[in-house]
């Protein structure tokens, strides 16, 4: 079969959707949800279908890394290394990660974010906030153990026309305790300069609250909000920034109050779809085109639709996105 | 003096020094971790080095070519822009 003749639409059930209707997603990730609140073909060519663009997405794999490393530390330090120790860890699957065996070099090379950059940023991370004593302490959880790699569940109280319960999930890195209060901590990267203005586009923001609610209801900590980690990654320096981002009770019940609203248009949709031409029962939101530096399928929507299947099978790739049974 | 009138430096932007460039060159899998101790401490001491020059009033960032070496077009065509 060649790229014209595979169809767009390649959505396979997993545990993530209802067991009754067809592309009904009843286990939502803050990426899911954000995606469908973005724009709803957004959600179906990203989610649903699973499509990427293929290569190196950058500052996807980069904060990903960013993340593993981070994880890696904690995990170091929770079972007793050193300072260095741990750091001698970073280094050694942050080098390992990012070398491509084949071509015996660096998996990615932007002129910003690319391998130097990542090691020189977890280095000057861990050294700048994470000593003893100097950095946000880790949580301990009622089991003993340390809030670290996280991964929660939690029935939102939402439940579809069909009768199955909206499950919210997701993954967060850690729990710690900042100014007496508890945080959801949370690393981002970015190429853009970090002050207030930096910090102001996580207030409101999906990803956030939703991590809020889950540290208080699923962990059964009284999370004050997310204490943002932000790290500006230039071709020869790193800078970084630490802003607590609080979600007051009222702005969290706001939230869930308006989930039912976005979880009758997912479902909308995907009534839509089982009728038949699922692509154009998620419509697009022709002002979200620009957000984030462009969206990825700009290029496809602006096509007619009977030219789109041979770009996207030509140039995206397809992943499979279960969150509830691959919460990252 | 504005932040765009600070002299550019080439010690700024010399992205790591040979000794890094070296370890970053080899099969991660071949680096001892006293191999990865030096990387972190001459990782660290770039850092210090960068920091020192910020304070002293250099900017940070590739050094820019003189505006004399720079090529000037003196045709510019509408194809140019495509």
């Amino acid at each position: 079969m060649n790229n014209q003749q595979q169809p767009i639409d390649n959505w396979e059930w997993n545990k993530s959707f209802s067991f009754k209707l067809p592309r009904l997603q009843i286990y939502l990730d803050s990426t899911s949800l954000g995606a469908f609140k973005t724009c709803p073909r957004y959600y179906y060519y990203s989610i649903l279908c699973g499509y990427v663009l293929s290569g190196v997405q950058i500052d996807l794999e980069f904060g990903s890394a960013a993340h593993v490393l981070q994880e890696v530390y904690h995990r170091a330090k929770a079972e007793g290394s050193s300072h260095d120790e741990a750091l001698d860890k970073v280094v050694d699957r942050g080098l390992t990660m990012t070398w491509d065996r084949k071509s015996e070099g660096p998996l990615f090379e932007d002129a910003q974010k690319n391998r130097l950059s990542l090691i020189r940023l977890a280095i000057e991370y861990f050294d700048h906030y994470e000593k003893e004593g100097t950095g946000p302490r880790t949580v301990t959880l009622a089991n003993g153990k340390p809030a670290v790699e996280l991964t929660f569940a939690f029935d939102s109280g939402v439940k579809t026309s069909t009768g199955e319960n909206i499950v919210l999930c997701g993954h967060m890195d850690r729990l710690v305790q900042f100014n007496d209060d508890i945080y959801v901590s949370d690393l981002k990267t970015t190429r853009t300069a970090l002050g207030p203005s930096y910090a102001a586009r996580y207030t409101p923001d999906n990803q956030f609250t939703l991590y809020t609610i889950a540290g208080r209801v699923a962990l059964s900590v009284p999370a004050r909000g997310v204490l943002l980690d932000a790290a500006q990654v230039g071709v020869t320096f790193v800078r970084f920034a630490r802003f607590p981002i609080p979600r007051p009770q009222p702005v969290l019940d706001e939230w869930l109050t308006s989930l039912p609203f976005w979880v009758s248009q997912m479902e909308g949709c995907a009534e839509r779809a089982a009728e038949g031409s699922p692509e154009s029962a998620y419509p697009q939101n022709d002002k979200a085109c620009n957000l984030y530096g462009g969206c990825q399928f700009r290029e496809i929507c602006g096509r007619s639709p009977s030219a789109r299947a041979p770009i996207l099978n030509a140039n995206y790739q397809r992943r499979r996105w279960d969150p509830a049974g691959q919460p990252r | 003096m504005m932040p765009d009138e600070l002299p550019q430096s080439d010690a700024l932007y010399q992205p790591a020094a040979d000794s890094i460039a070296e370890l970053f060159n080899r099969d991660p899998l071949s680096l001892q971790k006293v191999d990865r101790m030096r990387l972190i401490e001459e990782l660290r001491n770039d850092a210090a080095r960068r920091a020192a020059a910020l304070l002293a009033g250099e900017k940070p960032g590739r050094p820019l070519k003189s505006a004399e070496a720079l090529p000037v077009s003196t045709s510019l065509r509408a194809e140019d822009l495509l």
